[in-house]
């Protein structure tokens, strides 16, 4: 690690917004909390920082495992339901986002949190289903159903709040 | 691709371009790695323990040897800014905490690596590592509005931490918690051009560093105040959003402290609910805080609620020439669990020029104004 300090600082760089972004799109509360976490327990694992693509995959599937928790944490702790949901997509992103791209996001938010992680990744990361399998902890089979479930499921969300 | 796809490619777009992160992530970055506990396999920490303490007994020997050392920003061969060569003064250690169950020892220093301008580096010291960040003088520390040279902050590992630097206008530095309770920061001389240095570490079980005050006397005359949140993003502060919801944080006015009975506040770390109990109307309105001294404010049923920080002590309308509008100061009031403060103010009578809300610290100096145009209504 030590000899490798100018590789993290610019892989900190050059990832850090688009981990925090990941993590704002899967319903983090505090997204760059979560970022901030991924790259202390990347910063830990010296080894994975020998390969940047390694890394960056490491870095994706603990913002996702992180977020996971932490938006189940949030929903188990709330005594008001809506407040789950205003922690999966806070009001402060959602009040400046566009009336249709509210709706959608307020449903992406609604999703369960493998749907939502599979339609994130594949729709705003652009991954293949092989990184988006190592992201999600799944296999390609499993990503695919995931994405295709959390498609209809949305489908039928942004139908219901017409 | 359908159109639901498109069109969800494009909120996730529009969704994450609204997030951005904070300015000084990398020194954060550096101070979480530092205050976490490494997963060191058991010779590494043993080669670890053995490189500080081989260092602490060069630093010790060398700090001995240069009791006069010269104080000018070092000539830029760089490199480590905890090298002797490289200080601007003394490091100090300014705070002993226990991390950990192990004891640990929080150092400033102000030292400059490169010669383009000093840093204040900090770090922690514990039996078997020490590391830590630096963070670079504000680009706008010339400026009179600026008392805070140097400001970073940092969360994780279980603790939050404030570490700053005043110019030499400042007398002291007061930090105020979420919970409404201050702390006053004990300064150090950084050894350069009388700027000095402070920090402070606290546990996440207890209240979050909210708001720092830089003023120029004992009494309280404000040079500066900086809202934490504003600055280090919204997740540093528990309930830091602005949509009354979560916990609830303060109240106002505070039980037993009389005023408004027809005026209540409902607070959170950065937004404020705010109830005007009218002769036959209620008004209620979530109120975002902003950043400034004048925080927030609300108008109807004939009154003006304005929420303010903890550095202001009266609050009046002004005209737009300059004028106090007769009747209209009001001393703030604090409110109960929460640094904010609450002034109950009478609505003007109509001006076409129209008013200026104005608060003012001890001195009568105006630290905020905002036209009454922009208040709530």
């Amino acid at each position: 690690m030590d000899g490798d300090v100018d590789g993290f600082a610019e892989l900190f760089h050059g990832q850090f917004t688009t981990m925090t972004r990941l993590a704002a799109a899967l319903g983090a509360d505090d997204p760059e909390d979560v970022a901030q976490e991924a790259f202390v327990r990347l910063h830990r694992s010296a080894p994975r920082l020998r390969d940047p693509h390694a890394a960056i995959g490491y870095l994706r599937a603990t913002v996702v495992n992180l977020t996971r928790s932490r938006v189940r944490h949030l929903g188990v702790v709330s005594r008001n339901p809506v407040h789950a949901a205003d922690a999966a997509a806070s009001a402060e992103q959602v009040a400046v986002l566009r009336e249709d791209t509210r709706v959608l996001v307020a449903a992406l938010g609604r999703l369960s949190a493998r749907h939502r992680e599979a339609l994130v990744l594949r729709y705003w990361l652009d991954l293949t289903e092989a990184e988006m399998a190592e992201a999600m902890g799944v296999s390609r089979g499993t990503v695919k159903s995931h994405v295709s479930r959390g498609l209809d499921a949305l489908t039928a969300l942004m139908e219901g709040s017409r | 691709m359908t159109d639901l796809e498109t069109r969800l490619q494009d909120a996730l777009a529009d969704l994450t371009h609204n997030v951005q992160v904070r300015g000084d992530a990398w020194q954060e970055h550096q101070r979480r790695f530092a205050i976490s506990h490494p997963r060191r396999t058991p010779w590494l920490v043993v080669a670890a323990a053995a490189v500080v303490l081989v260092l602490g007994l060069v630093a010790a020997t060398e700090l001995l040897d240069h009791g006069s050392r010269e104080r000018r920003p070092a000539s830029g061969s760089g490199g480590d800014p905890w090298a002797m060569k490289n200080y601007l003064g003394e490091p100090v250690v300014a705070e002993t905490l226990t991390m950990g169950g192990q004891p640990v020892r929080h150092e400033l220093v102000l030292t400059d690596t490169s010669g383009k301008g000093p840093s204040l580096c900090d770090r922690y010291v514990g039996s078997s590592s020490a590391s830590g960040g630096c963070t670079s003088r504000d680009p706008a520390a010339d400026i009179e509005q600026v008392a805070f040279d140097w400001l970073t902050g940092s969360q994780g590992g279980g603790v939050h931490s404030v570490v700053g630097a005043v110019d030499d206008r400042v007398m002291k530095v007061q930090v105020w918690m979420s919970n409404g309770d201050a702390v006053l920061a004990v300064l150090h001389p950084t050894g350069w051009e009388g700027t000095r240095m402070f920090a402070l570490t606290i546990p996440d079980t207890g209240p979050t560093p909210q708001r720092v005050v830089a003023y120029s006397d004992a009494t309280g005359t404000v040079l500066q105040a900086v809202d934490l949140g504003d600055r280090f993003g919204s997740a540093w502060l528990p309930h830091g959003s602005k949509s009354c919801a979560g916990t609830v944080a303060g109240t106002w006015p505070q039980p037993g402290a009389g005023g408004a009975g027809d005026v209540a506040v409902v607070l959170w770390s950065a937004s404020a609910k705010v109830t005007i109990n009218g002769t036959d109307t209620v008004a209620s309105t979530c109120l975002g805080l902003g950043p400034g001294a004048l925080a927030g404010s609300m108008a109807a049923a004939g009154r003006i609620v304005v929420v303010t920080g903890p550095e202001v002590v009266t609050v009046e309308l002004r005209s737009l020439s300059g004028a106090t509008v007769a009747g209209s100061s009001r001393k703030v009031a604090p409110s109960a669990g929460s640094p904010f403060q609450v002034a109950d103010l009478p609505d003007p009578p109509p001006d076409p020029a129209g008013y200026r809300i104005v608060a003012l610290d001890v001195s009568g100096q105006v630290v905020d104004r905002t036209d009454f145009s922009n208040v709530g209504h």
